[in-house]
């Protein structure tokens, strides 16, 4: 062994053996590394279990990877934080001094009284307009992030997008603007907390309060909806309760797109937090507003439940259960909630869009009325609402079988499944702040075809060690032979994220992404998502 | 120029007393800053700690005008006129001492909001950005306390990344810029980091024997 103190040497081990490729590799390192000293191979191996599930563990706190930052090469000046993308890091320095005693500093015309939140994508700011003589809430970007093309580019279509609908339950979009090309967004201010924090507080909601804050998101989507807008990132971090009245404030349009923009959008490109995504979503497809509708319902299953219903410990394996299981019955989990709210939102999280609700406005009908109905009659009788029908009868056979395929197509289990491969950027809780993904790469199964989508020009793409040339726009496809394969993802030499998956011949899933390994399995490695395995039962998988 | 900036510019001058000046002055500033946040007990109120930590600075060290600014580091041979208390060299001393007494805030209101809960135990819900208004599971919070204090001791650079972004909400590229490392070993101990720190809060991986001893 070497004379490091064990801690270092532990550390350097558990770091080495993160980033070799394959299992073998791995195991055979980890055998000469710790030279006999099993209790520390023990420990390892159980560090990468726990490695495996950190994931998710401390993602709300922000850990943005590193947009691949040379490391000090060539340059040779040691800590030279101009090399960091143009800006720099510096924490907020794009404000200029006030004279105003108390501000925080200016920004263009406004005075910037207080940090709101403080995320790694960006940061929002209290800021009184003089001119208009309020307070607003102002969302600018991270320096650090401002360079990027492309994430400017998304940032400023939040803006359009979410500009675009006025209704009481969108936060209202007043202006973009930009100082010394830092584009920020002015926004209304609410004040008070997003249904994430209230349920984190509070747990499960009374009945009379699902169905309201339910409600009025469903308005709020109706809204967007009707500008042809779908949200695509729907969940409780991004709905914001309005002090006092707790009104419901949509926020956060960042992952908005028009639902017939399709130049600027690439169907395949799967952005936000799987566990309140559609399958359709999951899976890359195209979406349209009902994609909105699943989320809801997984919201409103939150609501009841305390927890959302499709809940793992890796990314990988969320998706899988979004696009294949039928989550815990509510009645289970919550014995309080009636049937028929449980019916609607079963209804709503139907795998198949065209056996969900088709439009949020009539959601927001139902759901107005069951609340007028519960508060005048109690929860024992049914609501005799207009859609009735809709609640009484039971979501069609298919949807309750937990292996269920959707009528007339053949889906192989598991068989599309999106992993994120670089620069993913959590979101923050309370602020909205816009996750943004750079680049794409889509398994769809099948017969083991794979569907590569790349948004950002400066990444490359391996596999197998061989770098996949992408030339113009749009999917490319190539056959993987069944076996085992190594995806990366590099930006300007530095490797931004490392995927394995086995191509099967067999039609059996083996395994999916789930953190109690098997330790002969070896397959936890490299980044949060996992080794999986994609069937090849010989179908197609759907054309988008 | 506040009390903290003169504190800065001393250090920066190489005054060898001021860094102990440093953390009970923040401190102090921190808890002043989110009593008076508080005190206007709007319901419903969230204190995101990573907010304050960078409003804090705002306050105490100052914007610059862009305009003005220096090239950002310059090496010792190269000090001009007074200590530039924005240089990265202050900002990690600011940022360090900030963490520090963000988490000791932290501790201080969770263990006062600890009731008669029993047990405590980890619950398997992800850390949330800290509250300061309402600290949830405050059991989750001084768990971690404890196992940061652990990897503390046994590795002082993971948990010195670990308590730059916990507390104050440092993206990873300025982690490496205030600990003169490169990003990419910012990177490699907080990967290290979460898996120490997840394996030690939740006995996770670890075989049914546990007699066994661990090997820090």
């Amino acid at each position: 062994m070497t004379e490091h103190p064990p801690a270092t040497g532990e550390r350097t081990i558990f770091l080495e053996a993160l980033e070799l490729a394959d299992a073998e590799g791995r195991a055979a390192y980890l055998a000469t590394a710790c030279a006999g000293d099993e209790p520390l191979r023990q420990r390892v191996l159980e560090l990468f279990r726990s490695h495996e599930a950190a994931a998710g563990f401390f993602d709300k706190l922000g850990p943005e990877r590193i947009a691949a930052e040379p490391e000090a090469p060539t340059a040779g000046v040691e800590g030279d934080a101009s090399k960091l993308s143009g800006w720099g890091s510096r924490p907020l320095d794009f404000l200029t001094p006030s004279d105003k005693p108390g501000s925080l500093g200016r920004l263009g015309n406004y005075e910037v009284e207080e940090v709101v939140g403080y995320g790694g994508m960006g940061t929002v700011l209290r800021v009184f307009d003089e001119r208009l003589h309020r307070a607003v809430a102002i969302k600018v970007m991270s320096p650090a992030l401002a360079t990027n093309e492309h994430a400017r580019r998304r940032f400023l279509r939040e803006a359009r997008a979410a500009a675009a609908i006025r209704d009481d339950h969108v936060i209202g979009i007043h202006g973009v603007d930009e100082v010394n090309g830092l584009p920020f967004l002015v926004m209304e201010y609410v004040v008070g907390r997003s249904l994430a924090q209230r349920l984190e507080a509070e747990g499960a909601l009374s009945l009379p309060d699902t169905l309201r804050i339910g409600g009025q998101i469903a308005r709020g989507l109706a809204a967007a909806h009707a500008q042809g807008l779908v949200h695509r990132d729907i969940k409780p971090a991004n709905i914001l309760l309005e002090n006092g009245v707790e009104r419901v404030k949509i926020t956060d349009f960042g992952l908005a797109h028009a639902v017939d923009d399709v130049r600027t959008t690439h169907p395949g490109t799967v952005v936000g937090t799987p566990e309140y995504m559609s399958p359709e979503q999951a899976r890359g497809e195209r979406v349209d507003h009902r994609s909105d509708l699943f989320s809801l319902g997984c919201v409103l299953y939150a609501l009841c439940a305390g927890r959302p219903p499709f809940r793992a410990a890796s990314t990988v394996a969320i998706i899988r259960r979004v696009c294949e299981d039928t989550p815990r019955q509510l009645s289970e989990v919550n014995p309080g909630i009636p049937s028929w709210l449980s019916g609607l939102i079963e209804r709503l999280i139907a795998k198949p869009a065209d056996q969900r609700f088709q439009t949020a406005a009539e959601v927001a009908e139902l759901l107005e009325q069951c609340l007028a109905h519960v508060q005048q009659c109690g929860t024992g009788v049914p609501p005799a609402v207009v859609g009735w029908d809709k609640l009484a009868q039971p979501a069609p056979a298919h949807h309750g079988k937990s292996r269920a395929l959707a009528p007339g197509r053949h889906w192989p289990l598991a068989a599309a499944i999106v992993l994120l491969l670089a620069g993913t950027v959590a979101i923050a809780e309370t602020t909205g702040m816009t996750g943004m993904v750079a680049t794409v790469i889509r398994i769809v199964g099948g017969d083991g075809t794979l569907v590569i989508e790349v948004d950002d020009p400066n990444v490359q793409v391996l596999i197998d060690g061989k770098e996949l040339v992408i030339t113009g726009a749009g999917p490319k496809e190539l056959r993987l032979r069944p076996g085992k394969h190594e995806l990366q993802s590099v930006k300007d030499g530095q490797p931004l994220s490392t995927q394995h998956l086995t191509i099967t011949r067999d039609g059996r899933q083996t395994c999916c992404g789930c953190p109690t390994a098997h330790a002969d399995r070896t397959s936890i490695l490299g980044q949060p998502l996992s080794s999986l395995s994609v069937s090849a039962p010989g179908a197609k998988a759907e054309s988008r | 120029m506040s009390d903290v900036t003169r504190i800065l510019s001393k250090i920066e001058a190489g005054d060898p007393q001021a860094a102990e000046q440093l953390l009970p002055l923040v401190y102090a500033e921190l808890r002043k800053l989110a009593a008076a946040k508080l005190a206007h007990e709007k319901p419903g109120q969230t204190l995101q700690a990573t907010a304050l930590v960078h409003e804090a600075y705002l306050r105490l060290v100052g914007c610059q005008r862009l305009e003005d600014q220096e090239p950002v580091i310059k090496s010792r041979d190269e000090q001009t006129s007074a200590p530039d208390p924005s240089s990265w060299d202050s900002r990690g001393h600011f940022f360090a001492a900030a963490a520090e007494s963000m988490r000791r805030i932290l501790i201080e209101t969770a263990r006062r909001k600890q009731s008669q809960r029993h047990g405590g135990g980890w619950q398997r819900h992800a850390l949330t950005d800290f509250n300061l208004a309402s600290p949830d599971a405050p059991e989750d919070l001084l768990l971690l306390d404890a196992a940061l204090n652990k990897l503390a001791s046994v590795d002082k650079p993971a948990a010195d990344v670990v308590k730059l972004r916990f507390f104050a909400g440092l993206p990873l590229a300025d982690v490496a810029e205030l600990l003169a490392i490169s990003p990419r070993t910012a990177d490699r101990l907080w990967v290290y980091a979460k898996a120490w720190l997840h394996h030690e809060l939740t006995g996770e991986g670890r075989k049914t024997d546990n007699s066994r001893p661990i090997v820090a």
